[in-house]
């Protein structure tokens, strides 16, 4: 159990003691994926920017989604929660594949391995900036922007969202490097996880089929944070108030610290070995 | 510890390597969680024991498919050995044909890259760069992807880059034969201020004259065993007599010869590399430690398994109030 803890333990330290190095390279990484673009870096921001658009339009246009809270218009619902959900679903699906793609730049070189999935996250955070830019400018306009004590519950939302996705990644890069039909499966799994990770419409009671998909958002992560940042923005309610599903999420998440980082120390010396 | 011991720079004891060849993923799947299934083993390396001392240029000769490359790659951490000890004294670089670059990156996008992996910062990088762009003569390709370089020009970016790192061990593997001699005078000139520096250097290179020229030891691998390892001129002579003898042989001769050598490869085991120490005057608990399969353990199984249990309890109580209090969203 302590010998647990400790490795966990020192496994984000390394994640902390390097966060330079990893920010350097982040940066480095993007501007050199999008030097060979005509619109260079701006493709960063236009890709997310581009998805909410399409939301808004089928959603709000056309289906006439409305938002489950009263008096928010429906784009500044929606676009609140997708800008945490683009943090974590992107960073979560570019973490998978982050170690076997860049093994072969890392060897040779002592490189802490488990710095690569944090790159990947670090990565999406001008994405998820340029959104919240937009849900802000969205909030402006239509009078919802009303900052308040809650706003700071984002010093827990953030760091949480951030644990989270640091653990699932060193999980899925590893595993997708024994399984390598992880990333494909996992794919399928977040494209209907993101219809009912409440964010184009809140998971309610109903029907079977309904509550079903309510009970799951109860357990589920993403809907956590997607939930959390809505109730620091827009609803302001504290996240004492759901204990929980706070401590339902936090044993999800040392679920996956625990098995994460037993395989990762199991098979960081030998991953080579595997791809 | 005495002064020898300090220079001691490389040690290995019965180094093995075995591949699996598995028929299938599924059999794949279950070795790796379950331990080695697979019912074909290759040996790539059958227990290579050597130690190299500071400033030794150390020629390593053998014919193809013999475990150089294994070695190499063990040396320098890419892969890890299946059983015995390494002990590495220093920082490693690795000169080889395409080593660690990325293809879809420009050379200059990739040696900032590499440097920024090394931990350095970016004025730190901004400081060497021009030396490494001037040694590495791309002239205008520097700023191109590296998929549009040929063989030559990728040697030389990549010697460019690793020996701007000054490593201790230098391991130089084949990357000089394709790039233009020109090219090639000049690194062996760098790999010359490396020797008068009192660096070690690990050589691999078919060009035995080469090898002749630069190398003081040279260690003959073949067919994963340690044919000879010592001073240049007698191995090297040996390795020569060994190469004009098989090409001597006609072609039938000389595929049954290689056959039944890589047969020895797949029947080979552990237990008799134990023997084989014992009988070399180790004693037998030192035989048996060097000969334990590397293990990669992760949490023992018995925390690891109570504390899973532990975080489902906790989960099951915290639904079960869930659904008992009929909490609201």
């Amino acid at each position: 159990m302590i010998t647990i803890v400790k490795s966990i333990g020192q496994l984000i330290i390394e994640q902390i003691t390097h966060l330079g190095m990893a920010i350097r390279l982040a940066i480095y990484d993007t501007r050199a994926n999008n030097a060979h673009k005509y619109l260079g870096n701006l493709w960063e921001i236009l890709d997310p920017l581009f998805q909410v658009l399409t939301y808004a339009v089928i959603f709000g246009g056309g289906f006439r989604a409305a938002a489950p809270v009263e008096n928010i218009p429906y784009f500044v619902w929606m676009s609140v929660g997708f800008s945490a959900w683009y943090l974590v679903n992107q960073g979560f699906s570019d973490t998978i594949r982050s170690i076997q793609t860049q093994i072969f730049m890392v060897r040779n070189v002592r490189f802490p391995v488990s710095i690569l999935p944090t790159i990947r996250v670090l990565q999406v955070f001008p994405a998820v900036l340029s959104i919240t830019v937009v849900a802000a400018i969205s909030m402006i306009l239509k009078n919802q922007f009303h900052p308040s004590l809650y706003w700071l519950q984002i010093f827990y939302y953030l760091p949480a969202a951030l644990v989270m996705l640091f653990f699932l990644g060193i999980f899925s890069a590893t595993i997708n490097i024994l399984i390598p039909d992880y990333d494909l499966a996992i794919r399928q799994v977040l494209r209907l996880l993101f219809f009912v990770s409440g964010i184009l419409f809140q998971p309610e009671k109903g029907n079977v089929f309904n509550t079903f998909i309510f009970y799951i958002s109860r357990i589920n992560p993403f809907y956590y944070i997607v939930n959390g940042w809505r109730e620091t923005f827009l609803v302001n309610s504290w996240f004492w108030d759901s204990p929980l599903q706070m401590a339902m999420f936090w044993l999800e998440i040392a679920l996956f610290a625990v098995i994460g980082t037993h395989l990762y120390l199991k098979f960081k010396d030998q991953l080579i070995d595997y791809i | 510890m005495t002064k020898s011991d300090q220079d001691i720079m490389v040690q290995a004891e019965a180094i093995t390597k075995n591949f699996q060849l598995y028929a299938n993923q599924t059999e794949k799947l279950k070795s790796t969680f379950l331990g080695n299934q697979s019912e074909t083993n290759f040996w790539a390396l059958r227990g290579l024991s050597f130690e190299v001392k500071r400033g030794e240029v150390i020629g390593i000769v053998g014919t193809n498919g013999s475990g150089k490359s294994t070695l190499l790659n063990i040396l320098s951490g890419v892969i890890p050995q299946t059983s015995g000890k390494l002990k590495l004294n220093g920082s490693i670089g690795v000169v080889a044909i395409n080593e660690g670059l990325n293809w879809e990156l420009t050379g200059r996008e990739n040696i900032r890259i590499k440097q920024l992996m090394m931990g350095k910062s970016n004025k730190e990088i901004t400081a060497v760069m021009p030396s490494i762009i001037d040694f590495a003569e791309l002239g205008e390709f520097i700023d191109q992807p590296v998929k549009d370089y040929s063989n030559g020009m990728r040697a030389k970016l990549g010697f460019s880059i690793v020996t701007h790192n000054n490593p201790d061990i230098l391991i130089i593997d084949e990357a000089l034969s394709v790039g233009d001699s020109n090219f090639s005078k000049k690194a062996l000139g760098k790999i010359r201020e490396f020797i008068a520096e009192n660096k070690t250097i690990f050589f691999v290179s078919h060009d035995l004259d080469q090898v002749r020229e630069f190398t003081t030891k040279v260690m003959w691998v073949q067919y994963g065993e340690m044919r000879a390892f010592g001073p240049t001129q007698a191995v090297a002579d040996e390795y020569q007599k060994f190469t004009q003898d098989l090409d001597k042989l006609d072609e039938a001769n000389r595929d049954k010869y290689v056959e039944k050598q890589k047969q020895g490869q797949q029947i080979f085991t552990l237990e008799q590399l134990q023997d084989r120490l014992v009988q070399q005057g180790k004693n037998f608990d030192q035989a048996r430690n060097l000969t334990a399969i590397r293990s990669f353990e992760g949490f023992s199984a018995i925390s690891l398994y109570s504390t899973l249990i532990i975080i489902f309890g906790l989960m099951a109580i915290v639904i079960y109030f869930y659904l008992t209090k009929g909490q609201q969203p």
